[in-house]
């Protein structure tokens, strides 16, 4: 038996042999340089999308829902798919931060800031599509149970709708103390290097006061602690609800019980996959190589093919339990998403989401940049395509008389474009005045 | 050549017709060249299962007595192979008004003389050519064939009725007699009794435990509901549902439709309209699916497309069946759709945002949602919908046509048919003013009231003495059925079977007959 454990040693998480002044100057540069040429001409092309998405949202208010091209079987299109397919890609950011922190591993500080920011942009974006989605966004508030002379008329509790806002909500609130308190003892470096006076007072504000002593430290490990064992169920429980939203209704192809865990292991794929996107763009151009090393990307590659076949085995199951359940309704839905009018988006989220990932088992694809790029979009496409299929449930379900088709306006790919506007501008922003890299777990390590 | 309810276009200038589907093609707003689908496969107007959503429509050009016109071509099954049919009453003048100027094509130019020196309306000798160029046509139903196993309309043949009579009252309780304990679990077989049953209400014994006496005091009835559902029905409402069970007591509004009056001609659909403000949208939002028809009828065939003499059409009047277990009241995250004390699924429009999810899982798909603001009733200034054509309606004498008991909906809501809830609030209102209860027909719905050939009756269903009690739970109880049953959606709409004086019946598959009673007990 053995007593003592040796660990294995494993790759050095940080590559280039800096030593921590070297750290602190190489993350704290972005900041306090002047933007860079990229730098700009990103922020630019974000906030140019973003202003389009507000028009096209703005255009949609006032002419109403019909410039949408919903019609009275398909009532939700794009935007109910972009909700979901953002809400997805934000639970991955959680998940790393908060899972690896409780695990205690290492390899996440290379990631987990960009990825907690991420959560954080992607459920803003999220939440923009059931917000606008609405007929009448203006009375939006009747969906908060608010004290009110009407009754008091409270609303729908059991509605899946509404267990969506205070799910969405929560955790919107959760990941965003979670992210911030992570922040605070950088903003107390950016602080204490300061230059100027206005930065001093802005930093300074932003870090509430933080001294770097002891005793901060050990209150922000416990906080840390505790907002992360918060916000793992969360990302199960949000995701879960989502799927709420379909698997109680009783439309064939939603009404099923398999969607709550494929739905979050969905989550967690297209999450991955995006924080890829993100890191390798950013590792480029911000030129942190060295701190987000080939290792992490390898890593988050197999977290990718593992849950991208747990997806393909959803999809299996789904077509498997509809042949068997001997429901002619569910078998209808199947037949009619591999072979109806759809069955192009049903195809190409199967290539896309069950077929191409498993390229990755193969070590060199997994540890090749650009191709975990370019699997990073491919599997984004497919996650897209999947809500896309569930949701276009609709167009043919019980009644043959109502059967429809429907492809978007203008306005809506717009309020898809926009959404991406705002993600990206946000994350320039942050990328500049924050900190894409956690200061202290790197100097630590 | 045809004219269709429009007595060869003198009214054509009205939105309410023009919107009106018509009948079998189900196209609004156009005139169109029918073909049989034999036909237009061969001349490459081929309708499949993944380009009947395509709203682009062939052009042909047709050509007889030394004219030419082109027109967009729709293939429906039934037409003879060497038949093609067009619509009189289009192409106007401007002269006409807004809403039907130059629209669609005028073929009287295609008419000839016949000996006599009257307007012939066939030509024997006609050119026809697929032009290659297309045509949007606005259709509110692409999908035509009711899939044979859908168990969406029941049919039987006269024979097979006389037969067996209770043949489909059978196959509903092998399918959803089971439910006796709350589990839901099978305890004990029901098809062994089912004929007894079957016979129930006339059956002494069966009226006596189902009806108690309540025959004595139609009053007393309608006042204190009792349970008017056979126990295995009763048993399906109770248990084959996790959630509690409401009873309605007092009124409980309900409707029959027998799809064996029903011919199809859709005078419901504008006597709806009518009555509740349910707004023209246009052609163009036509053609996005936006057609706002409170109750609208769905035409299906049966049959093979490729024999055009084996075609069946089926009518299958659709609107808002006020489910008892209704799936878009559970899912409206404020409670703008809910259920009223009288079994009516009911809006409130004033609560409705425009999640649109109750639409999404409404299995019957009635929900109608205010895409734009059709009538300038929202709180936006000039962003009425505008297309040229349907214009007029919203000036102000037109405005008169109106409704003043029925609110005009803003845009961004849900509506969908009300059970002409005004008309069942005034009915009682009067009732009350002379202090008595409200009799039997003092409520009619406008759907009901326009129907020619009465096939909609509507009324109290906890009233015994009722037309549609009676109907429902006595004489025509073996022809009953409600759409979708096995979802437990409890409509409180029934329909009544088709029975068809023809020897076969094509809407249902050859084995279903007999397996009805085989595979109720596994
Ligand atoms: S038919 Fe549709 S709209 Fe009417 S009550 Fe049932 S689910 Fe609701
Ligand atoms: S009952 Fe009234 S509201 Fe409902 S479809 Fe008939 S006419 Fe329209």
């Amino acid at each position: 038996m053995h007593l003592k454990y040796e660990s294995v040693i494993r790759e050095a998480l940080v590559d280039g042999k800096k030593d921590y002044h070297q750290v602190t100057e190489d993350i704290c540069a972005p900041i306090e340089n002047k933007p860079t040429k990229l730098w700009k001409i990103g922020f630019f092309l974000s906030a140019s999308l973003l202003l389009f998405g507000v028009f096209s949202v703005g255009w949609e208010v006032y002419w109403g829902t019909g410039v949408w091209n919903l019609n009275r079987t398909i009532g939700w299109g794009w935007d109910i798919t972009n909700f979901v397919w953002w809400v997805g890609i934000g639970h991955a950011g959680t998940l790393i931060s908060a899972i690896l922190l409780l695990f205690r591993q290492g390899w996440r500080t290379g990631v987990n800031r960009a990825a907690e920011a991420m959560t954080i942009f992607a459920v803003m974006c999220a939440g923009q599509f059931p917000i606008w989605h609405m007929g009448r966004v203006w009375d939006a508030f009747f969906v908060l149970p608010y004290g009110n002379t009407r009754g008091p008329l409270w609303p729908n509790f059991v509605s899946p709708l509404l267990w969506d806002v205070f799910a969405i909500s929560t955790y919107f609130t959760v990941s965003l103390l979670f992210w911030y308190s992570g922040l605070i003892p950088d903003f107390a470096t950016i602080r204490d290097r300061a230059k100027t006076k206005f930065r001093k007072a802005a930093y300074g504000l932003a870090s509430f006061g933080w001294a770097g002593s002891a005793k901060h430290w050990q209150r922000h490990e416990m906080l840390s602690l505790v907002l992360a064992g918060l916000s793992t169920p969360l990302v199960l429980s949000v995701h879960t609800i989502v799927s709420f939203d379909f698997a109680t209704s009783v439309i064939p192809g939603w009404h099923t019980t398999i969607f709550p865990p494929y739905f979050v292991a969905g989550a967690v794929f297209s999450g991955f996959a995006m924080v890829q996107t993100l890191l390798v763009i950013t590792r480029k151009v911000l030129k942190l190589e060295d701190y987000i090393t080939i290792g992490h990307i390898e890593a988050m590659n197999k977290v990718i093919v593992l849950t991208g076949s747990i997806v393909g085995v959803a999809y299996l199951t789904e077509l498997f339990i509809a042949y068997y359940s001997g429901v002619l309704w569910e078998q209808e839905a199947f037949r009619l998403r591999v072979m109806g009018p759809y069955w192009w988006a049903y195809w190409a989220m199967m290539t896309c989401n069950v077929v191409s990932p498993q390229l990755f088992w193969f070590k060199k694809l997994r540890r090749n940049i650009w191709f975990t790029f370019f699997m990073s979009i491919i599997v984004n496409i497919g996650m897209w395509f999947e809500r896309f299929v569930i949701i276009m449930s609709l167009h043919r379900d019980y009644l043959p008389s109502s059967w429809s088709y429907y492809t978007p306006s203008w306005t809506e790919v717009g309020f898809y474009l926009g959404s991406f506007g705002l993600f990206f501008t946000c994350y320039f922003l942050f990328a500049k005045y924050f900190r894409l890299l956690p200061l202290r777990k790197s100097s630590l390590s | 050549m045809k004219s269709r309810n429009r007595r060869g276009a003198a009214w054509s200038n009205n939105p309410w017709l023009q919107e009106m589907p018509d009948p079998i093609t189900k196209c609004t707003w156009d005139n169109y060249v029918i073909m049989s689908p034999n036909r237009a496969k061969k001349m490459g107007a081929e309708l499949t299962d993944l380009n009947e959503v395509d709203r682009d429509k062939k052009v042909f050009s047709i050509k007889t007595n030394g004219k030419e016109v082109k027109l967009p071509v729709l293939v429906v099954p039934g037409v003879h192979d060497d038949v093609i049919a067009v619509a009189l009453g289009y192409g106007r003048s401007k002269t006409v008004g807004k809403a039907a100027a130059d629209l669609g094509v005028n073929v009287y130019p295609l008419m000839g003389q016949d000996a006599t020196g009257n307007l012939s309306f066939y030509a024997a000798a006609v050119d026809l050519k697929n032009t290659g160029e297309t045509y949007q046509l606005a259709i509110t139903q692409t999908h035509h064939s009711y899939q044979n196993d859908r168990p969406i309309i029941h049919e039987y043949s006269l024979n097979e009725f006389k037969k067996d009579p209770n043949q489909l009252y059978n196959k509903r309780k092998d399918a959803l007699g089971h439910y006796t304990s709350p589990d839901g679990v099978v305890h004990h077989g029901g098809h062994g009794d089912a004929g007894h049953d079957a016979h129930g209400a006339k059956d002494a014994h069966a009226a006596q435990d189902a009806h108690g006496e309540a025959h004595a005091d139609p009053h007393a009835a309608a006042a204190n509901a009792t349970k008017t559902e056979e126990d295995w029905q009763e048993a399906y409402r109770k248990n084959g549902t996790l959630y509690p069970n409401f009873e309605s007591h007092g009124m409980k509004w309900g409707m029959s439709i027998d799809l064996n009056s029903c011919v199809g001609g859709g005078s419901c659909t504008i006597a709806c309209q009518a009555e509740n403000n349910v707004s023209v949208v246009g052609k163009n939002q036509v053609l996005l699916v936006h057609d706002m028809h409170w109750i609208r009828i769905d035409r299906y065939f049966a049959g093979d497309p490729t024999k055009p003499d084996s075609i069946q059409t089926l009518f299958q009047p659709m609107l808002c069946q006020h489910c008892d277990n209704a799936p878009c009241e559970n899912v409206c995250p404020v409670n703008a759709t809910n259920h009223s004390s009288e079994g009516m699924n009911q809006m409130a429009y004033n609560r409705c945002i425009g999640t649109r999810y109750c639409a999404n899982n409404c299995p019957y798909k009635v929900r109608r949602f205010n895409w734009r603001d059709w009538n300038e009733a929202d709180c936006f200034d000039d962003n009425v919908y505008t297309d040229g054509r349907r214009d007029d309606i919203n000036d102000d004498i037109t405005r008169m046509v109106l409704n003043p008991d029925v609110t005009v909906r803003s845009r961004g809501v849900m509506e969908k048919c009300s059970f002409c809830v005004q008309r069942l609030q005034g009915a009682k209102a009067t009732a009350k003013k002379q202090g008595r209860l409200m009799k039997d027909g003092e409520a009619k719905v406008a759907c009901q009231q326009a129907c020619p050939t009465d096939a909609i009756v509507f009324g109290n269903v906890n009233d015994r003495e009722s037309a549609i009690f009676k109907l429902r739970y006595e004489d025509q109880k073996e022809r009953v059925f409600h759409v979708l049953e096995d979802i437990h959606t409890l409509p409180n709409i029934n329909y009544l079977s088709k029975i068809r004086n023809a020897s076969e019946v094509m809407s249902r598959n050859p084995e279903e007959a007999s397996h009805g009673s085989e595979k109720a007990h596994a």
